[in-house]
């Protein structure tokens, strides 16, 4: 029999399964999983400014073989979503429809799940961030460290590490662009007023390898992060999925939809659906793990539980983005060898919590779309953007994101054969506003200093950063649709949860990290109680 | 025979590339243009927007001062869809890249320029609210 049914190959469902093989559990994932088989191949192991310049068929996976990377209207979400990423976000509204006004929604059945468009930056919470969550840095360290390795981590210790627990394994930065040395540069210059003004700033942690890791790296510059994963580099959940595949006791099951789950005695009983055929069938394990995405496995669990118009909470990072003049890069010539995820981070310390803001550079995405957001004529729009783009300094600001009534989640069941639908409301309260443009100023204040004139502070709206979480979170108290300390779902014996469901609030930093690393958790546990 | 909607298309395409430009688009990214307006703009659009689009058409000196009217006061209208879609076709060839790809300059050079097009983008825009408006009620 198997030991383990697991949903989703997701970073939370890959990082779950891990553990749980290399003890020897038999394992079987269900996923639906949704894979490129067309642009992968067509683009070309070049420089982008190279295949820019030469590539005569750029246009069938820059723009997309249906015009898909031409955005119209108001500010998109997920820039990293170009046409070779957008298999990842395919039918996964059809299959798990969701209504939500005012909140962007991207769920994936994606092979790798979100985490094959991932950015990639490397998070992890501090000790007085996961005690406010009932759970501890003693709690997470070790899987901390085990999925920092699995993944391969590059980073540096500098004036982050109060902020970002390390990991033995991590090997060294990423070579930042020319706008981050000049910004980097400056305030190493003014590093003991601003860290005394509480601002501090360094290399961001980056899930990707600066030497052969696992078969996969190093970097090879190329720019191409938002388009094609090449030289393997940076991590996708689907690098764990290979290896484990070559483990006997292992079994990856795809083209099935999950739809419904029940426990029976010592049993857990998984109902999917063959989408080749149709057909419906039944797996069954001694344990259960959902990872299926915060909104997937919300969709899921309720159904299961038939918890239909029961309000869940919703959360999600609020962000927002501003493009900065970087006064230091004018005379400046940009070298082309860079990668494309975020150069630095920033933290800026308030009394009792943080800000958080990642820089990036806009090279290696298309002028036309910047052009969109001026209210110029294309011609004059195109020239400027000519002369400005290489100063641009991108700041993405986080804000956390605490529950409240006004952020919910419920189930509605679906009318006249028509799915179970999701329905989102997300509605943060004026004083929450308030606090996110009161702290954009401060972190701005301190770019300003570095020579980072703000030009316009964008935000894409509610859902954004996708760091969708807190649908069923730990809690202390001995209360309906939340999770124990193991992330087990309480009122069940053997469901446990290995996504972003389970965090009762964000810190300002991203979540992928975090989910993988308590998925670790949750699978070394479950890999010993099945001893 | 070409159909008279091709037609315009091709014409589009060849007007909007040399207006971004300065230089008319080789016949395979006119048909790219095409292609990528079946698929994405391919729906009916209120008259004013088509009355504006033929206007274009017919006088292809208004173009920017168009442009410039509707970039101010109707960012999502079916001109700035389609000039945007030809800014794209023209960015994602090698022939064309170099006209999108970023350069460096010397400070002074790059206020005096900026401030050039600035002052550029104000005049067509508010010559443009007035030949827009022309447009706007023309035959489509």
């Amino acid at each position: 029999m198997t030991d383990v049914v697991i949903v989703g190959s997701g970073p939370g469902g890959v990082n779950a399964a891990a553990p749980l093989v290399a003890a020897g559990r038999r394992v079987v994932l269900l996923d639906y999983g949704n894979e490129d088989r067309h642009y992968t191949g067509l683009i070309p192991r070049k420089p982008f400014s190279e295949i820019r310049r030469t590539d005569p068929e750029q246009h069938r996976y820059f723009l997309g073989e249906r015009f898909e990377g031409i955005p119209f209207g108001a500010v998109r979400v997920g820039a990293q979503l170009t046409p070779p990423r957008g298999y990842v976000l395919a039918e996964a509204a059809d299959r798990i429809p969701v209504h939500a006004e005012n909140f962007a929604v991207s769920m994936s059945l994606a092979r790798g799940g979100l985490g094959a468009a991932w950015s990639a930056g490397v998070f992890p919470f501090s000790d007085d961030e996961l005690r406010a969550m009932s759970l501890g840095l003693d709690d997470l360290r070790p899987h901390y460290d085990a999925v920092a390795e699995r993944i391969g981590v590059a980073g540096e210790r500098d004036d982050l590490d109060p902020f970002f627990p390390s990991s033995p394994s991590m090997m060294p930065a990423l070579d930042i662009d020319t706008n981050a040395e000049v910004v980097l540069a400056r305030y190493l210059r003014r590093r003991d007023e601003l860290n005394t003004a509480g601002f501090f700033l360094g290399r961001p942690r980056v899930a990707a390898c600066t030497r052969r890791h696992r078969g996969r790296g190093p970097h090879a510059y190329l720019d191409l992060c938002f388009w094609a994963d090449m030289d393997r580099s940076v991590y996708r959940p689907q690098w764990t999925l290979e290896e484990l595949q070559a483990a006997p006791n292992f079994t990856y099951v795809g083209r099935r939809f999950v739809h419904a789950f029940e426990e029976d005695g010592e049993r857990v009983r998984v109902r999917a659906t063959r989408i080749d055929v149709g057909t419906e069938e039944c797996h069954e394990g001694r344990a259960l793990v959902v990872a299926a995405g915060t909104l997937g496995t919300a969709w899921l669990v309720l159904r299961s539980l038939a918890r239909y118009d029961t309000p869940v909470p919703i959360l999600c990072n609020p962000y927002a983005y501003v493009p900065t003049l970087n006064l230091g890069m004018l005379r400046r010539t940009p070298c082309d060898r860079r990668y494309s995820l975020g150069q630095l981070t920033a933290i800026v310390r308030v009394p009792g919590r943080i800000i958080q803001a990642q820089l990036f550079s806009y090279r290696s995405l298309l002028t036309f779309k910047l052009m969109k957001e001026l209210p110029l004529a294309y011609r004059e729009s195109l020239r400027l953007l000519r002369l400005l783009v290489p100063n641009f300094a991108i700041l993405g600001i986080h804000h956390e994101d605490r529950p409240s009534q006004g952020k919910v989640c419920v189930l509605r069941r679906g009318e006249r054969g028509a799915p179970d639908r999701l329905e989102i409301q997300y509605r943060p309260s004026e004083e929450e506003a308030r606090m996110h443009v009161a702290d954009e100023g401060v972190m701005l204040r301190f770019f300003r200093r570095l020579g980072c004139v703000p030009l316009r502070t964008i935000r894409p709206g509610h859902g954004a950063s996708l760091h969708y979480a807190g649908t069923f979170p730990i809690t202390a108290s001995e209360r309906e649709l939340t999770c124990d300390r193991d992330s087990r779902l309480r009122g069940t014996r053997a469901i446990y949860l290995a996504d972003g469901s389970i965090f009762p609030w964000i810190p300002p930093k991203g979540l992928t990290f975090n989910l993988m690393a308590n998925a670790d958790r949750v699978g070394a546990r479950l890999a010993e109680r099945l001893a | 025979m070409p159909e008279p909607e091709d037609q315009e298309l091709e014409l589009e395409g060849r007007l909007f590339g040399r207006y971004l430009v300065g230089r008319e688009p080789p016949r395979e990214l006119v048909e790219r243009y095409r292609e990528a307006n079946r698929i994405l703009l391919g729906g009916t659009a209120p008259g004013s927007d088509a009355a504006v689009i033929a206007f274009a058409r017919r006088h292809p000196w208004s173009i920017s001062f168009l442009d410039g009217a509707a970039g101010l006061l109707r960012p999502g209208s079916l001109l700035r869809n389609k000039i945007l879609v030809m800014a794209a076709v023209l960015e994602a060839s090698p022939a064309f890249a170099e006209e999108f790809l970023s350069r460096t300059v010397h400070p002074v050079s790059l206020v005096l320029r900026v401030l050039g097009l600035a002052a550029l983008a104000v005049v067509r825009a508010a010559v443009g609210v007035l030949v827009y408006a022309a447009a706007a009620r023309s035959r489509a």
